[in-house]
Parts: structure tokens; sequence; C-alpha cells
């Protein structure tokens, strides 16, 4: 193998052509991204840049060697697996025979054509136009009570706004499963946030985006609506390819998608996982290592075991996770406790551990992780 | 499209050789571990899970550095740098 593309410049991409330079491949790599800005970090979208406490400079992964080619404001429109090259919408063609798939997700929008003004936080500049529109301390409508939604409505209501946040289901209920999901929605009616639950989609209302009407009825005004309804995989220039798909692109358990081709990142799903993703940071490293290896060595690389870590910040708690989720029913309080905001709690099925999570509580990821760990019994 | 037209962050820094330095910023790091899992030599989480960088990290030499430097990239909350 001579030459390897990585289609995507964010964590999952940097992340596979910093691994295939440390297993060793020694000839070209080429990254092509779309956006214009340099590979960056997004879980600081939602805190600390949307608070104006942290530059967006900042959120700049550092600069890859200048043995990795990476082309900016590149975007591949078509997969030839005849000539195995990805064709840029330039036309241009980039002849590989190692292929990183990383091409990531873009946000759901709620906007139907002609209305304008809705907000997404999905990339820097996405940021950057919802920060600026907060400087006029508006009122703010969050849709979708998902992970980015809540760090949103937090970080809007630290910033002293007045927020309600929409959803057809209980925050984060789906994700998290009951015991995590009511103790995050009550810090965020702790600090403020009005929450609305009701059945069907909420629609944007106005041609410039003046607020939401329920499927209730109901219309709420706001300055300011950000739509954090979730991501779709970027795999539309896959689909004259035989690597067509409709949702997330499937890789199997080394990552690997077809002979020289491999996958990692948002816009893959690991099969066995149900088709569903793990859009999660920890989730593209250890996919895209994966992926790397498994171009570089083929079967004889080790088969993916996802440590499934995520964590997210809002309304003052730290929430740690580790293992299969959601999940339902209380943990086994291990340390601390939730009324006092600092807790190491563990789910247990029988003696098998599925899960792991510490609430404003600093312990080593890699003890979390072996709570997790199903053959572990120790709490 | 094609080549880059401008970018609102800067365009890439050139890399480093000869030995470089690892700065942290200790306000953005949350333990998070991801350079401990790259580099345990570099980087470790102690007891508290607190990042416990090895005084290496003043100085890293070449062979290190690629190393280093695909930790740095990983950390989510951008608190490590590396300098010349």
């Amino acid at each position: 193998m001579r030459d390897v593309v990585v289609v995507g410049a964010s964590l999952a991409g940097v992340t596979a052509a910093d691994a295939l330079r440390l297993e060793g491949y020694d000839g070209s790599i080429t990254l092509v991204g779309d956006e214009l800005q340099p590979p960056y970090a997004r879980p600081p979208l939602s805190k600390g840049v949307l608070a104006g406490t942290q530059s967006p400079e900042s959120t700049l992964l550092p600069a890859l060697g200048d043995d990795v080619v990476v082309r900016l404001g590149a975007r591949a429109s078509r997969l030839d697996l005849q000539q195995r090259s990805v064709v840029l919408d330039t036309g241009e063609a980039l002849p590989f025979d190692g292929l990183v798939i990383a091409s990531g997700a873009r946000a759901r929008s709620l906007g139907r054509p002609g209305q304008r003004g809705e907000h997404l936080l999905r990339t820097i500049d996405d940021a950057l136009a919802l920060r600026a529109g907060l400087e006029g301390r508006p009122s703010v409508v969050v849709v979708g009570a998902g992970f980015l939604g809540m760090e949103t409505a937090s970080t809007c209501r630290a910033l002293g706004l007045d927020v309600t946040v929409v959803d057809r289901e209980p925050p984060l209920h789906r994700v998290l499963g009951d015991y995590l999901a009511r103790m995050l929605t009550e810090a965020a009616l702790d600090s403020g946030v009005r929450i609305e639950i009701t059945d069907g989609d909420a629609q944007l209302l106005g041609t410039d985006v003046r607020g939401v009407l329920l499927s209730d009825g109901r219309a709420l005004d706001a300055d300011i609506v950000v739509s954090a309804v979730g991501d779709l995989p970027n795999v539309e220039w896959l689909q004259d390819s035989a690597l067509s798909c409709f949702g997330p692109l499937v890789v199997n358990e080394r990552c690997m998608v077809a002979p020289g081709i491999v996958g990692a990142g948002d816009v893959v799903a690991l099969c066995g996982a149900g088709g569903t993703r793990t859009p999660h940071w920890a989730s593209a490293v250890e996919q895209a290592q994966a992926a790397a290896s498994a171009l570089l060595h083929g079967q004889a690389a080790p088969p993916l075991t996802p440590d499934r870590y995520f964590w997210t910040e809002q309304f003052g708690l730290d929430v740690r996770i580790c293992g299969d989720l959601p999940v339902h029913g209380p943990p086994t309080i291990v340390e601390g406790s939730i009324a006092e905001r600092t807790a190491l709690l563990q789910w247990k099925t029988g003696d098998a551990c599925i899960a792991a999570a510490t609430v404003n509580h600093r312990m080593p990821i890699t003890n979390l992780k072996r709570l997790a760990a199903p053959l572990n019994t120790a709490a | 499209m094609g080549e880059p037209v401008e970018s609102r962050l800067g365009t890439e820094t050139t890399p480093w050789r000869g030995f470089v330095r690892i700065e942290v910023d200790w306000s953005r790091c949350e333990g998070h571990g991801m350079c401990a899992d790259v580099e345990p030599q570099l980087f470790q989480l102690d007891d508290e899970g607190q990042l416990q960088v090895h005084p290496d990290a003043a100085e890293v030499p070449e062979p290190l550095q690629r190393r280093a430097e695909a930790a740095v990239r990983r950390c989510p909350v951008a608190a490590l740098r590396i300098e010349p």
C-alpha cells in the first residue's frame, strides 16, 4: 500500500492518519475535508466557545506533520471503485490503494425551504453564528433534548438567558436511561430551564424564524431557535458505488468495509451494534485506530473492543459514562451521593456489570472502564 | 471549492523538529486520559484521575515526538500543546 486517501478531516480522519504513521506506514497520506478550517475539536463548541470563554482558535487540533497532505475546502463527491479513486467536486480524482472513510455527519435541520435564521451547532461557523446571536440577550428555544441540545441549553442558561428545551421524549432518556436522564433533567430544571415535552415534531415558525409550533398547537416565541435534532451521516458521495447505503456506513469488527477500504467516526456504525452509530469522541478515536490497523494488516489486525466511553457536561454536572447505554433502573452508589452532587455509580445485571458512571467525580478512566467491564464483579 | 480560499481560524502551522516541549493548560484538562492511551511514557492519570506529565515532556526527544503529537491531537478539550 502506497497511497492512502482519508475522506474527512475531523477527529477520525486525523487520528487515522496519526495511527497509520505510528504503525510505520510510510507511503503517502492525503486527507480531504470539505470545511475550510483546519481540523478542530467539536466538544468545546457547545461549551466554552459558545459561552465565549474559549477562543475558536483554541479548538484547533495541533497540525499534522508535513508528511500528511491536508486538502481543506475539498469535497469528495464520488467514490470510483473501478479506478480506485475518490473524485472531488472539482472533478479531480485522487487515486488510492487504501481508503479511510471518515466523512462524518452533518446536523439535521428542521427548517423548510425559504426559512431563515434557524441555528444549528455542528461546525465552528455554526458556533460562532450562534454566539453572535446570543449577544443581544435573546430568549432561546432549543429543539432537541439530547446531549447537544441539553449542553447548549446549559450554556445559554449560564449566560443568564431565558431558555426552553423542546422534545418529544423526556431529555436524554432514550440515550442514557431513566436514572441519569432524570438526574440531569432535575439539574436543568433547577437551573431555570423550561422543558416542554410533546408528541410529534416541532415546526419552526416564521420566514425569519421566531419560535416553534408544538404538535399540541402551542406556539413558543423565541428570538433564537437552535435545532439540535441529531445528525445525518455523510454517505451521499458513496451512492454511485457498491458501498451505497441509506443510513450509516456499516463496518465490521475491524472497521473494514471492503478490501483496502475502512471507515471510522460519525459516519459509521459497527456491525453488531444494531446499526446504531456512537458519535462520540472516544469512539471516533478507537475506530480510527482500528481502521488504520486493518488497512495495514487486514484480518491480522485485532478486532475492536469498544470502550464505550463518553461524557457530557451540563448544568454543573460533569458526567462520564462507560458501558451499554441506555441503562435503566437504579445503580449501586459506589461512592458519594447524588444529593451531594458527586458520585460513582455502577449498574449490574446479576453479577455482570453493564455500565458505570461518575458524576463530578474524578478517577482514572481506565478504572471507570474496569467497573463497566462485564466480568468485573467488584463494586 | 478545491484549494482553500480562506480559513476563519488561520492556516496550518509547520511541524516541529528537534526537542519539543509539551504544554498543558491545566484550566482545560478534564482528565479524559486520551493522551495517556497513546503515550503512557509521557502521560498518566493518577489515582485521583488527574493528569501527570512525565518530566520528559519538557524536552521530548525526536523518537517520541510522533507519539507525543498524536497524543496531543487526541485531546478533546484542547488542553495540550506542543511548543518548539
